[in-house]
């Protein structure tokens, strides 16, 4: 029980970031293709404007990693 | 590497200024000076843009855009053509575009005539397939046929006066005289149609427009004609008019081929004299003397100058000088790397231009970003496939950016295969199986915790570079707070190395003075640089160094799938089935693990790195030269 | 919140808006008007080669028997065209919608050309200039010009099966009625409305509510030019009593019939800057000015909100104003106006 509650734990800390950043994703993303469709000098700001929320993934991962090597 | 560039001054002969000009574009390394829009051009280039629209205006009527095609001996035999006086050429020019045109034109009005015809014939006729039966029975029994809108109209009403006066008129007429047939279309209107003896046409017309129906009428051409007559002639046309058209395309497909690489190469010349005429009207002239102006790379100084020299001798005086600080924003900047680096000047296309004084970081990219990549593929299986993709690439198209993607995707396969011999991966597990391959690092999929580690002391170093690069550029720009505040971030990460060594206990304890005085001196310069934000930046960039963890949770994720993919062999055996799951899963994969790693190791080039130093507001080197065929681009 | 935003198409509205704010760049600045007021036909012509206009003008070139003036507008009609209806094909969902309903305007605009040439009822081969980004082609209007009479044109509109050919079937009718043209215009403004609540129905979202703000706004510009006309005696009271449409934005029948002057009617209204107060008597109703103020007041949406209708709305009128301030420029320089004479007509935004 106590194994299945610390993996349902790691499993949210990534999902619910992984939800927020689609999310974000989603709005950056089709507002950033229509820049790019008119201006394609402005492309790599887009990647970096895009690419921004995806760290709360990466940082939820890293707590999920944590969570099951400190208490799994 | 930013090439250095030369103020290049140039003065000759007014007499001698087409010719000048001229050799200027055959040579195409000055990047001129450029004139505030001006829209009143001098007249023969006004009168020379509107021919060059003119021609352009016909390519695109004739849908022609083969640019590519256009044979050199057509090019310089139109250039050989419209060397002479510009008067005449322009005229003769004129006339034959003139007369090319209104054929043109005649044609294409013929051919929107007859799709009109088309359309409204095929809208007639799919009304009239509503009532076919009762047209066909009713024309049988000799009887007239017309049809109405009906609007708000009781149908039986207006029938039964019309029967009534048929029947007043003619006793021996039976009860059934005035048949007729409403239909509903998909709109909701409602469309009558009718049938009485001919000689009573003008009653049952005054009784329907009495009752607000509209008549419905066939094709303009028709529009007299009975249904009888009307229908086969329809029917007849509309087999006869898609054959005109046909004929009509097929001449202009003709003229196209014909026409095409000839206006083409007029265009191309036309657009060569007018930016020779506008470059000559931009010069600035004393009395018999003229002066252009611009920069050239430093490398090109001697070749253009003994070109110019040998052609016009002591006809020309040319001048050189180092751009001065003020004028270091309109500097054109031009790169020049190592081979092996050029392609990755790609990801600078996608960013504003740096400026002349700025960093070029090509060379570090070539270095990181297919170290990353490597590293998130990590499996010398699915390096080995994109070394082939991108030998592919470089060798199928013609294109430049092709064939740098290619060569990035080489080195990509390089990094990939490294790390797959450090993980002991070769399409997953396989290599393990069947050659009992030993990671000569470790199993990532197994170990994630070191590999993190060192996924975020790559993101340290690399985060930590970007910084260093911001106080170089902070300095050559003289922007004080830019490197003060990057210098900052370089004493704060310093300073969390060496808590970090201290907490390892690799350093005696007695020198924690030493990372607590380098925040403070850190934490002081980033105030002094960037106040409020400097502080705010800074703790972004620890989120910016753990973001690197990336690397190893993509290449953890890919390292897994394969497994599994493996593992399909292991539960369904060596079936058809297995195996084609097995291979679809690694297709998967690897287009995730190209696509990802290609995708993320990117981010971590423009979002971490060059985020910390890369400053546009440069002026992109543009030489004033003939262009290649196959790069003309419409005006 | 995610079902709620998926209904109004945001990610689309997004594309969209980033795609038209790129875009007003594009549009002439006040100093290219200024410059141009004092140029000859001839530099426009070199001028517009390379704008946005320059396709259209390079297929008008190669016209022979039209003049520089004609050629001239042809290239502003067909490229403003080529991207209002662009601007529509960006859409999908909700977006389209609404900016069909706004761009249904040339609908209108052909609608009422054709309602003016069956009332006046004398043949003209020579086609007028039509808007061709509406819903309706340009084909269908091109083939109601040739109708020999007014029951062709009704066939014809009944026959092309669209609500909106209908509502242009049923003004139509007022002219063979023999209705004044005012009121077969009304006809065809209250028929097309239906047709357009009728689409923004579909839509109960903070976007569909502006636009039909927009049609009330529209309304109001009708009414405003009914009551102009009763003011300045052209038309009687009662008549124009049956011609004001219910369902303005600030002006209601009632209050039209019942201000007897410009500033009782109009004062702490949107409309209130159309009055003409400079001659220091009483107010007067600028000729134009209602809609002058319209196209000002949807200019004025372009900030408003960066992920709603108010973008497309700004950027379309944007692109109206245009067409029309060259329009005026070119006909201003043909007849040899002074610079700043021509720069008065303008409606100069921004």
């Amino acid at each position: 029980m106590e194994k299945a509650l610390i993996a349902l734990a790691a499993a949210l800390a990534v999902a619910i970031p992984a939800m927020a950043t689609a999310y974000a994703q989603a709005r950056i993303g089709s507002v950033g293709a229509g820049t790019i469709a008119e201006k394609p000098e402005t492309s790599g700001i887009i990647i970096i404007l895009e690419a921004l929320p995806e760290t709360m993934v990466i940082l939820g991962f890293v707590v999920a990693v944590m969570l099951i090597l400190q208490f799994a | 590497m930013i090439r250095d560039m030369l103020f290049f001054g140039l003065w000759g002969l007014v007499g001698d200024r087409p010719r000048i000009i001229g050799k200027l574009h055959d040579l195409g390394v000055v990047h001129l000076h450029e004139e505030p829009l001006e829209y009143v051009s001098p007249e023969t280039a006004a009168e020379m843009k509107i021919l060059r629209g003119k021609a352009l205006g016909l390519l695109e009527s004739l849908g022609w855009s083969e640019w590519v095609s256009i044979p050199r001996e057509v090019l310089e035999e139109e250039r050989a053509l419209l060397s002479t006086s510009d008067e005449t050429m322009i005229e003769a020019v004129e006339e034959s575009l003139d007369s090319f045109s209104a054929r043109l034109s005649g044609k294409s009005r013929m051919k929107a005539d007859l799709e009109i015809k088309l359309n409204s014939i095929k809208g007639a006729l799919r009304t009239i397939s509503h009532f076919d039966t009762f047209i066909r029975d009713n024309t049988r029994s000799g009887l007239e046929i017309s049809i109405w809108w009906a609007q708000k109209a009781s149908i039986p009403e207006p029938a039964a006066r019309i029967r009534k006066i048929v029947r007043d008129k003619n006793p021996l007429e039976k009860g059934d005289g005035i048949p007729y047939l409403l239909r509903v279309t998909p709109g909701g209107e409602r469309i009558l149609a009718i049938a009485y003896p001919p000689e009573f046409r003008e009653v049952v017309r005054e009784i329907l427009l009495s009752e607000q129906c509209i008549p419905w009428m066939l094709p303009g051409d028709y529009e007299s004609m009975s249904f009888r007559e009307a229908l086969p002639l329809m029917e007849a046309a509309l087999e006869e008019i898609p054959r005109g058209i046909d004929e009509i395309d097929r001449n202009l497909k003709a003229a196209r081929r014909e026409w095409g690489p000839k206006l083409g190469a007029l265009y191309v010349i036309l657009d060569e004299k007018v930016e020779e005429a506008l470059v000559e009207s931009g010069s600035e002239t004393r009395g018999e003397v003229f002066r252009l102006s611009g920069w050239v790379p430093a490398d090109e100084k001697d070749e253009l100058a003994t070109r110019l020299k040998t052609e016009f001798g002591e006809r020309l005086f040319l001048r050189w000088r180092e751009p001065q600080p003020g004028e270091w924003p309109e500097v054109p900047t031009s790169l020049k790397n190592p081979r092996y680096f050029q392609p990755f000047e790609l990801f600078l296309k996608l960013m504003p231009v740096i400026s002349y004084k700025g960093l070029d970081p090509t060379v570090l990219i070539g270095l990181f970003f297919p170290l990353f990549g490597g590293c998130m593929v990590g499996d010398m299986g699915y390096g080995l496939v994109i070394g082939v993709l991108g030998f592919w690439l470089r060798r199928k198209d013609g294109r430049r950016i092709m064939k740098d993607v290619g060569c990035i995707l080489l080195y990509l396969a390089a990094w990939s295969i490294f790390w797959g011999a450090a993980y002991g991966e070769v399409f997953g597990d396989l290599g393990h199986r069947f050659f009992h391959l030993e990671p000569l690092w470790l199993e990532r999929s197994q170990v994630v915790l070191p590999v993190m580690a060192f996924t975020v002391g790559l993101g340290f170093a690399h985060v930590f570079l970007g910084f260093l690069m911001g106080v170089v550029q902070g300095l050559r720009m003289g922007q004080r707070h830019l490197w003060m505040e990057r210098l900052g971030n370089v004493v704060v990460f310093l300073a969390l190395l060496s808590v970090m060594v201290q907490v390892k206990g690799w350093l005696p304890g007695r020198l924690f003075t030493i990372p607590v005085t380098l925040l403070v001196l850190g934490l002081v310069l980033l105030l002094a640089g960037g106040g409020m934000g400097g502080l705010v930046e800074a703790l972004g960039s620890v989120g910016n160094v753990l973001s690197y963890v990336r690397i190893a949770a993509i290449g953890l994720s890919s390292a897994i799938l394969a497994t599994v993919a493996n593992s399909f062999v292991d539960s369904l055996g060596i079936t058809f089935f297995g195996v084609f799951m097995a291979l679809a899963i690694h297709l998967l994969n690897f287009a995730l693990a190209v696509a990802g790693s290609s995708l993320h190791s990117a981010r971590l080039q423009y979002v971490e790195f060059l985020g910390k130093f890369h400053a546009g507001g440069g002026t992109l080197y543009k030489p004033f030269s003939r262009r290649e065929p196959g790069l003309w681009k419409r005006h | 919140m995610f079902l709620k935003s998926s209904k109004g198409f945001p990610e689309n509205f997004g594309y969209l808006n980033a795609r038209l704010r790129a875009r007003f760049g594009d549009f002439l600045a006040r100093e290219d008007y200024r410059r141009l007021a004092s140029r000859s036909l001839e530099d426009i012509e070199v001028f517009l080669l390379d704008t946005r206009y320059g396709k259209s003008f390079r297929r008008s070139l190669i016209e022979q028997s039209l003049s520089t003036h004609r050629k001239i507008e042809m290239a502003l009609a067909d490229t403003s065209a080529s991207v209002l209806s662009h601007t529509r094909n960006m859409a999908m969902g909700e977006p389209e919608d609404l900016i069909s309903v706004i761009l249904s305007r040339a609908d209108l605009q052909n609608g009422r050309l054709l309602v003016r040439y069956f009332f006046i009822g004398i043949p003209y081969e020579m086609q007028p200039r039509w808007h061709a980004y509406g819903t309706l082609p340009v084909r269908f209007f091109a083939q109601l010009w040739k109708s020999p009479s007014v029951a062709h044109g009704i066939d014809k509109c009944l026959a092309f099966d669209h609500p909106l050919a209908r509502a242009l079937a049923r003004a139509l009718e007022q002219v063979v009625k023999g209705s004044s043209l005012p009121a077969s215009e009304r006809a065809l403004l209250s028929g097309m409305l239906v047709c357009q609540e009728r689409v923004l129905d579909s839509h109960r979202t903070k976007n569909s509510a502006l636009v039909k703000e927009y049609l009330a706004r529209t309304i109001d510009v009708w009414n405003l030019n009914i009551w102009s006309r009763v003011f300045s005696g052209v038309m009687q009271k009662e008549k124009a009593a049956e011609l004001y449409l219910k369902g303005g934005f600030s002006l209601s029948p009632e209050r039209l019939q019942g201000s007897p002057e410009p500033a009782g009617l109009l004062d702490s209204t949107p409309w209130e800057n159309i009055l003409d107060r400079s001659k220091g008597g009483p107010a007067e109703i600028a000729p134009g000015g209602a809609m002058r103020e319209f196209w000002r007041w949807q200019i004025s949406l372009r900030r408003k909100d960066p992920l709603g209708i108010e973008v497309a709305i700004a950027f379309i009128a944007h692109q109206l104003v245009e067409w029309r301030n060259l329009d005026s420029l070119v006909v201003g320089v043909s007849m040899g106006f002074e610079g700043d004479a021509i720069l008065e007509k303008l409606i100069l935004a921004g």
